[in-house]
């Protein structure tokens, strides 16, 4: 499902003392079935902008067009525009408010109206696509682990069953493994049901193995929307906006600037792995 | 000086059907002056040991002792938060003042510390974090990095030996990262304050004298950086990671290439594969 904003802007507390542009003037279009990486400052409005992708915030000018729905048009139905596009805020696990983690789950289908089949099929459907066990239906959310309680809090989303997935930093807090777990069921539903997804991240290296096209949002504007590597080789300009890259492509930018004639334009841990391999069987090193 | 002998705590909730030990025999020794990064799986401990150290948490069995005075010693409980001081993970939780000078002075108020030096202590500790220019202004409008600046002025404004934080940068954004890590760096080699910093990011643990990674409530390493983070298979079986730069120089060496592995930041990594290459 294809999402387009032409011209967004967004000003907070309008025609008061403390009004403050919020977004100005941005225009881009995310494709069906795209993996989007969103990263920017704190305060750069990235927050503010996802808001408008499922009509939470409405525009003060230009448009959000959601699967050909205008979110500003008055007829167009905002529950449909919200089953399309599922946001997951910052420590959702805090939004968890059932006696048990299939009521929670079962939150968003209920009162979509759908029968008890129907919502008992997409409880134990998405239970399984975060990797949650049945065992946990009857428990309070309450009682569970941090990164458990996540889960639940991204099922509950996922069995609305959105075409589009907006995560706001979805592994904040947890240790590298239950990150890593999170993301890549995330990945995996993107891969396996064409999920079109938007990760808001202050981890680059995160951004770096997930996401196909990278967002830059710096000061309220839309800098940067281009190739996971084309941003990372543009580092200068991103640690001048307050963000990096990851760790892996400073050791390659760093091995060419000393003259060693490797790809800079690599950001992952694995493919520099290969690229300084291949290069040291080229020079007959190794 | 932080000496732990033997400390054991559960959190022991009838309705917790797991039970067992949030910390399960637990020794540690934290000199005056060092920087100790503490490591660990979410569970595994590291924010119960935390909370010891300032008696928020009181020893179950074994003993905490803040320079010398024993945590289960009531009378001693304001003594110990003030030498061992805590700074937690979301700054917006840490302010309570609309005038960032006024949120600085704050703690050291309630200690009953006189006014004129109030005034000399908060200077010195917005010089201490670089947020001097901002004394006047509302912490609300400044960013996640400045307000977790703040929030550590307070801190160190109540003159304390110790400071621990509790994933003070979880929150924050690359900048915002960057800003707070150089301040608890400069803290600890300009003024001596003792740190003792619970982190998952791994770049951030590298900046400490001594790692501890505590697992299942124990501690079952504590060494430098350097000789931790060189044991990579290690570190995956507990479940953490190491930094990129390590990583790189790990899979390269298990490729069949004669590089050490005990490197921590892509300074290293990079002079380490310039040397193969000659």
């Amino acid at each position: 499902m294809p999402i387009e904003v032409k011209n967004l802007n967004h000003i907070y507390s309008k025609g008061s003392p403390f009004e403050k542009t919020a977004l100005s003037d941005i225009s881009f279009k995310i494709n069906d079935g795209e993996f989007v990486g969103l990263i920017g400052h704190t305060g750069s409005g990235k927050s503010t902008l996802i808001q408008h992708l499922n009509g939470l915030l409405k525009p003060d000018g230009g448009s959000v067009i959601v699967d050909g729905l205008d979110i500003s048009d008055k007829t167009v139905n905002m529950r449909e525009i919200r089953s399309k596009v599922g946001i997951v805020f910052q420590y959702p696990e805090y939004q968890l408010f059932e006696e048990t983690v299939y009521k929670d789950i079962a939150y968003g289908p209920k009162n979509l109206g759908l029968d008890e089949k129907e919502i008992d099929a997409r409880v134990r459907h998405v239970a399984e696509v975060v990797g949650l066990d049945e065992k946990y239906f009857e428990k309070s959310p309450f009682e569970l682990s941090g990164g458990q309680k996540r889960r639940v809090a991204i099922a509950g989303v996922l069995a609305m069953n959105p075409k589009m997935l907006i995560l706001d930093e979805p592994a904040a807090g947890l240790d590298p493994v239950g990150r890593d777990e999170i993301l890549n069921r995330i990945k995996l539903l993107h891969e396996t049901e064409g999920l079109t997804v938007v990760l808001v991240s202050h981890s680059m290296e995160d951004i770096a193995r997930l996401a196909e096209r990278i967002m830059v949002m710096c000061d309220g504007e839309l800098k940067m929307f281009d190739t996971v590597e084309n941003i990372f080789s543009r580092s200068a300009e991103l640690s001048s906006m307050g963000l990096n890259v990851p760790q892996a492509c400073l050791v390659m930018q760093g091995l060419k600037k000393n003259g060693i004639a490797v790809d800079d334009k690599i950001y992952t841990v694995e493919k520099a792995c290969k690229e300084i391999l291949r290069y040291l069987g080229e020079v007959g090193k190794c | 000086m932080i000496e732990i002998q033997n400390l054991t705590y559960s959190y022991d909730r009838a309705d917790d059907k797991v039970g067992g030990l949030a910390l399960n025999g637990i020794n540690l020794t934290v000199n005056d002056g060092e920087f100790v990064a503490v490591l660990g799986r979410n569970g595994s401990g590291k924010s119960t040991l935390a909370k010891h150290i300032n008696a928020i948490l009181l020893p179950m069995g074994g003993y905490v002792y803040v320079d010398g005075m024993d945590t289960l010693d009531e009378s001693k409980t304001w003594d110990i938060r003030q030498s061992a001081a805590m700074v937690f993970q979301n700054p917006d939780n840490q302010i309570v003042a609309t005038i960032v000078e006024e949120d600085v002075a704050f703690a050291a108020e309630n200690l009953g510390v006189p006014p004129d030096e109030i005034r000399r202590r908060v200077d010195y500790a917005l010089g201490a974090v670089g947020m001097t220019k901002f004394r006047k202004e509302a912490p609300h409008l400044l960013s996640g990095g400045q307000k977790q600046r703040i929030a550590i002025a307070g801190v160190i404004a109540m003159k304390p030996k110790t400071i621990v934080f509790d994933e003070p940068t979880a929150m924050l954004d690359p900048s915002g990262r960057k800003e707070v890590m150089k301040t608890i760096t400069e803290l600890n080699r300009k003024y001596g304050i003792t740190i003792i910093m619970i982190t998952h990011n791994m770049d951030e643990a590298v900046c400490a004298d001594r790692v501890v990674v505590v697992d299942k409530g124990r501690i079952i390493i504590d060494d430098k950086p350097r000789n931790v983070f060189s044991d990579v298979d290690k570190m995956r079986r507990i479940g953490l990671d190491v930094p990129q730069a390590t990583q790189i120089a790990f899979e390269l060496k298990k490729a069949g290439l004669d590089i050490k592995c005990d490197i921590l930041d892509e300074q290293e990594c990079v002079e380490e594969i310039i040397k193969l290459c000659r």
